[in-house]
């Protein structure tokens, strides 16, 4: 206690407490200056990490591969057929699959789903194949996917890919050696239907095979027998990722096999270079790409996330490379083999972390602070925004019924709105809403100068005040709580509310460029905004509106919650910046000179009465 | 004594009470969600397996405590089993909301005896020092909205309207509700307890804290500053001993219930489970992290110290605030809740309506705002449902993300309870000494320091 009584008298002896209150403002945009820069930071040498086995089960490429020349001959025979089919209707096709694995030994199912938004021209109903096949050594309770659709995510006909896993699992069933079952899927393609499939074997399906460690999707589009290199997607929805030990091993497999490993799509051209940029790309398309999960097109792994299922996919790129085909399967080979190893669920690795370069990761514990330091930011603008003013601790407090009541309102509308959006999902015209949203989000954006000019809408300044208090802190839980789950989302978010810092309360003192400001600063961070800023820097997507019917669907289709996290908490916080940046403050009656706050003072200088 | 209330109060309760009512009837998915969560309820208090345990009764006319799955005491169950034969619904809704009601109706009471005790203490100081100070009259004037949630200066207690809108408004209270958990029923007689404290019905209120014991064991620590209350008043040891003597043949006379389902059983299932520790659940106390199995042969230990540690407070509480009795149980208690094995979110919820009552006069004395300490109290609680999902759902958290929150969740308690002891050691402090308080609108206090 005598520290904390030093401490407190030397802030006292300096007046400090009075000159750090005036400093807020600036010390909050310092604190995120800071957080930015810490992400920055990260790809620096001796900032990172290797990456290594953390599990020692797993032994990845310990045992001799035998997936090689003489497959070959088997995979070319399936490959041959398997082109034929792709003219076939979907049914038709697992027909054919269905004779083959269950000529293997494989137990045989289809499953049957419905289309939940269906615009395809083929009918709401789709199948998906899949084939069991039992250990010889396990107990039956847990079982590794082999994930092939029918369609890659860039809507190739997944040829090799196709061929891969029926001669796979020819080879799969000649060996003796596996302790947990194996399951052959073949989805339709690898968004929903995948998904489907998942929620389909943990829900309802008759035929199953234990709980699912691991899961690979394979993606081989090309019918030729060579490739330059393998690309490697880890990212799952709602901040999930597979144990980083899962893609250590597919990293470390794919490399002791002689590939290239390229992670968020890198190009070839950058594989052989590992620059401070380089590893930056990586890192920010990383949180990029977990952070619009759900939003953008699937990757397959996506699908399996949510049960506890490490998943990855694995894509051949390039056709003329010095690599065959026979090599790719051995890595999927390996794996399997890594994953057979198991005696206890994956738990050793990282859950949480980004990678830098294949070899190259961050965990989180080193990259967490960089969200907390901004949102320790938007604390300071809060109490900023809550003591630099003309009003006493108890004025301000005196708003507080009101303030809660509008606040509640904001945010209720708000769920209101997006939750009745979410009903109507399959009667809306995207075109119209996308519209909508964006010129909606241009008008209001430009509220604080259409208010100054003609409509003068004028509030208690207390109530702004303390309105726009309780709006950055209400962004701080928003950034400190998502952050623990989904860093990715949390960042981006807080990154994309940075302009909301220099949203300030008009008065007729400050500048006359302040409504400007507020304007731009409430563009820039608007949720709706970021949709214009997605489809204009990433190009992934075909129109506006694909992304905000992605946003819309992936709850019902993926449970990805990223349009909760919209309606529950960004777009709250920035109705509530479009009331604070717009409303005129009523000019104030009484100025009360603001007087200086108590002062601490020890209990020696008391002064007591005389009796 | 009947409530004085306005009309607004009075529509506000009554609406309270059927919304309780109709909510988990119509929203019964709601209920069983936050029943099965740990923030709401443990197995102890669990609507759940007290579900089970009258079915048990009932339905299959067994034992419930042969088994280990009914940690409720008898008392309870055979309290359902009278009144809700049949095990339907609608009884047990209105059990509950008759209970909340009950709770609502005697907090107001208990505010209003304490304004009135209040009121007398100063009067009676007024006289005493009359000669040798002019003190500043309390202006009663209920002025300007700003002040509307203090209803007079100089620190005294809310106003009922703003109690019947806490305990209909909150949040947690809601929650706490609509898990059904049976904690509500022993918060029920810790309040039925002070009531009758203050209307000085003793042997009353030594039943109500023999039953709130027998429910759920840690209150039995309070009788050392129910005791020393008493004592204040009557000064007389012989009646302190007699009292005494009450506590120990209404607790004995609870316990011939007891027999009914094999004494060694309830025993067993109802107090040393959580005496012992029996169960390791995950929940928001301090306890169960050290019972894991890495430190399993320090067990004997750890039930020793916390079991020492949830009691050891209790007789300096009452020791040094022996003068502010009230004081004295508010700490206590408090310090119950801080240290209890399995606390749920019922136990904050009587927390902050003790509060609400006997602590307001000690709010303006606080060095940490109870707002801040709100704000804060609400991020962790958000982090400790998602460390929570992030644990048990998604596998990629563990146990420490979530002790680590449940840290933080207790350290703010702790915080506010020597916040608290602190207001009020101030508080006699500035009395002793006769130094004013001008609670004006700078809250122009002179504040000390500890050194």
């Amino acid at each position: 206690m005598a520290l904390i009584e030093k401490i407190r008298r030397a802030f006292e002896r300096y007046d400090l407490v009075p000159k750090l209150k005036k400093s807020l403002s600036s010390i909050s945009i310092l604190l995120t200056i800071v957080g930015i820069v810490w992400i920055l930071v990260l790809p620096i040498k001796g900032q990172f990490r290797n990456t290594y086995i953390s599990e020692n089960a797993l032994m990845p490429s310990q045992a001799y591969s035998f997936f090689r020349e003489s497959e070959w001959n088997i995979l070319r025979g399936y490959r041959s057929e398997v082109v034929k089919l792709e003219s076939l209707p979907i049914t038709a096709r697992n027909d054919v699959l269905e004779i083959w694995l269950k000529s293997l030994g494989y137990k045989t199912s289809k499953h049957q789903y419905h289309e939940l938004h269906s615009n395809k021209s083929s009918g709401d109903t789709g199948e998906n194949f899949y084939a069991i096949m039992h250990a010889p050594r396990g107990d039956d309770t847990e079982a590794m996917v082999l994930a092939a659709p029918w369609v890659t995510s860039d809507g190739e006909f997944n040829t090799g890919g196709i061929s891969l896993a029926v001669s796979m699992a020819n080879y799969f069933s000649r060996l003796s050696i596996w302790s947990k079952n194996i399951i052959i899927l073949i989805p339709e393609d690898n968004k929903y239907a995948l998904r489907s499939w998942v929620e389909a074997y943990h829900n309802s399906l008759d035929k199953t095979a234990g709980s699912i460690e691991s899961a690979i999707v394979m993606e081989y589009p090309s019918d030729g027998d060579h490739l330059e290199y393998i690309e490697v997607e880890y990212e799952g929805l709602n901040g999930q990722l597979p144990n980083l030990d899962f893609v250590n091993c597919a990293v470390f497999i794919g490399e002791h096999e002689g590939f290239k490993i390229s992670l968020q799509n890198t190009p070839v051209s950058k594989l052989t270079s590992n620059t401070y940029f380089d590893r930056l790309a990586i890192l920010l398309k990383g949180i990029k790409n977990l952070a619009i999960s759900g939003v953008r097109k699937s990757n397959g792994c996506e699908s399996f996330s949510g049960w506890n299922i490490q998943s990855i996919t694995i894509r051949a790129k390039g056709v003329n490379g010095s690599h065959d085909i026979t090599k790719y399967g051995r890595v999927v080979e390996a794996l399997f083999r890594s994953v057979n190893n198991l005696l206890e669920k994956f738990h050793q690795s990282f859950f949480f972390y980004l990678m830098l370069q294949p070899r190259n990761f961050v965990s989180i514990g080193t990259y967490l602070p960089s969200v907390g330091i901004i949102a320790v930011g938007f604390a300071f603008m809060s109490l900023n925004s809550f003591f630099n003013n003309s009003f006493t601790y108890s004025q301000m407090i005196g708003g507080l019924e009101k303030m809660c009541i509008t606040f509640l309102v904001v945010i209720i509308s708000s769920i209101i709105f997006g939750i009745s959006l979410l009903v109507s999902t399959n009667h809306i015209n995207y075109n119209l809403l996308t519209q909508f949203l964006i010129s909606s989000c241009v008008l209001m954006s430009l509220m604080p100068i259409i208010n100054l000019q003609t409509i003068k809408i004028t509030a208690k300044p207390t109530f702004l005040y303390l309105f726009q208090s309780a709006s950055y802190l209400y962004i701080t839980m928003l950034a400190a709580s998502l952050s623990v789950v989904h860093f990715a989302l949390a960042f981006s978010i807080a990154v994309l509310c940075l302009p909301l810092l220099f949203v300030k309360v008009q008065q007729t003192t400050m500048i006359k460029l302040q409504p400007f400001i507020n304007s731009i600063a409430l563009l820039l961070s608007c949720p709706w905004f970021s949709i214009v800023l997605l489809y204009y820097s990433l190009k992934d997507f075909d129109s506006m509106s694909s992304i905000t019917r992605n946003l819309l669907t992936s709850w019902s289709e993926l449970q990805s919650w990223t349009w909760f996290v919209i309606i529950f908490g960004w777009l709250p916080a920035w109705l509530c910046f479009v009331i604070t940046g717009s409303i005129l403050p009523l000019p104030q009656v009484e100025h009360a000179e603001r007087k200086k706050l108590p002062v601490i003072t020890s209990s020696s200088s008391i002064k007591k009465k005389e009796k | 004594m009947m409530l004085e209330l306005d009309v607004r109060s009075y529509l506000i309760i009554a609406i309270n009470f059927l919304v309780k009512l109709w909510v988990p009837l119509y929203f019964s998915r709601l209920s069983t969600f936050l029943d099965n969560s740990i923030l709401f309820s443990t197995f102890i208090n669990s609507f759940k397996s007290l579900k089970e345990g009258l079915f048990l009764i009932n339905k299959l006319e067994i034992n419930p405590y042969d088994g280990d799955i009914i940690n409720h005491p008898p008392l309870l169950l055979s309290f359902f089993t009278l009144l809700n034969r049949d095990n339907s619904d609608f009884i047990y809704e209105l059990i509950y909301a008759i209970t909340d009601s009950i709770i609502l109706v005697k907090l107001l009471n208990f505010n209003n005896l304490l304004k009135e005790k209040n009121k007398n203490e100063k009067e009676f100081n007024d006289e005493d020092y009359e000669n040798e100070f002019r003190n500043e009259k309390i202006d009663e004037i209920n002025n300007d909205n700003d002040n509307k949630i203090r209803n007079d200066r100089n620190g005294d207690y809310f106003h009922d309207f703003n109690v019947v809108l806490f305990y209909c408004f909150n949040p947690l209270i809601l929650l706490s509700f609509f898990s059904k958990s049976t904690i509500i029923f022993t918060n029920l007689f810790i309040i039925l307890m002070l009531n009758n404290l203050l209307t000085k019905n003793y042997t009353l209120s030594i039943l109500q804290l023999s039953i709130c014991s027998y429910l759920s064991y840690f209150p039995l620590y309070l009788i050392f500053p129910i005791l020393n209350y008493i004592y204040q008043d009557i000064k007389s040891i012989k009646k302190i001993i007699k009292y005494l003597i009450f506590f120990i043949i209404f607790i004995l006379l609870l316990s011939t219930l007891n027999f009914c389902f094999g004494f060694q059983k309830v025993i067993n299932n109802c107090y040393l489970s959580i005496i012992l520790f029996k169960k390791i659940q995950p929940n928001l106390g301090l306890w169960w992290y050290f019972f894991i199995e890495i430190f399993e042969f320090f067990n004997n230990f750890y039930i020793g110290l916390f079991n020492m540690y949830s009691f050891i407070m209790i007789l300096p509480f009452t020791y040094k605030f022996n003068k502010e009795p009230m004081i004295s149980l508010f700490l206590c208690i408090s310090w119950i809740i801080l240290t209890k094995n399995y606390p749920v979110i019922g136990d904050l919820n009587m927390f902050s309506l003790l509060i609400l009552t006997i602590g307001s006069p000690l709010i303006n004395f606080l060095q940490i705002p109870l707002l801040l300490i709100n704000i804060v109290l609400f991020v962790v609680l958000v982090l400790l449902v998602l460390f929570y999902y992030l644990w048990m759902d998604l596998n990629s958290g563990n146990s420490n993300f979530f002790y680590g929150v449940g840290l933080v969740y207790n350290i703010l308690i702790g915080f506010a309870i020597i916040d608290f002891t602190w207001s009020q050691l101030s508080k006699t402090w500035y009395e002793e000494n006769h130094i004013e308080i001008h609670d004006d609108e700078e809250r122009k206090i002179i504040k000390l320091t500890q050194i």
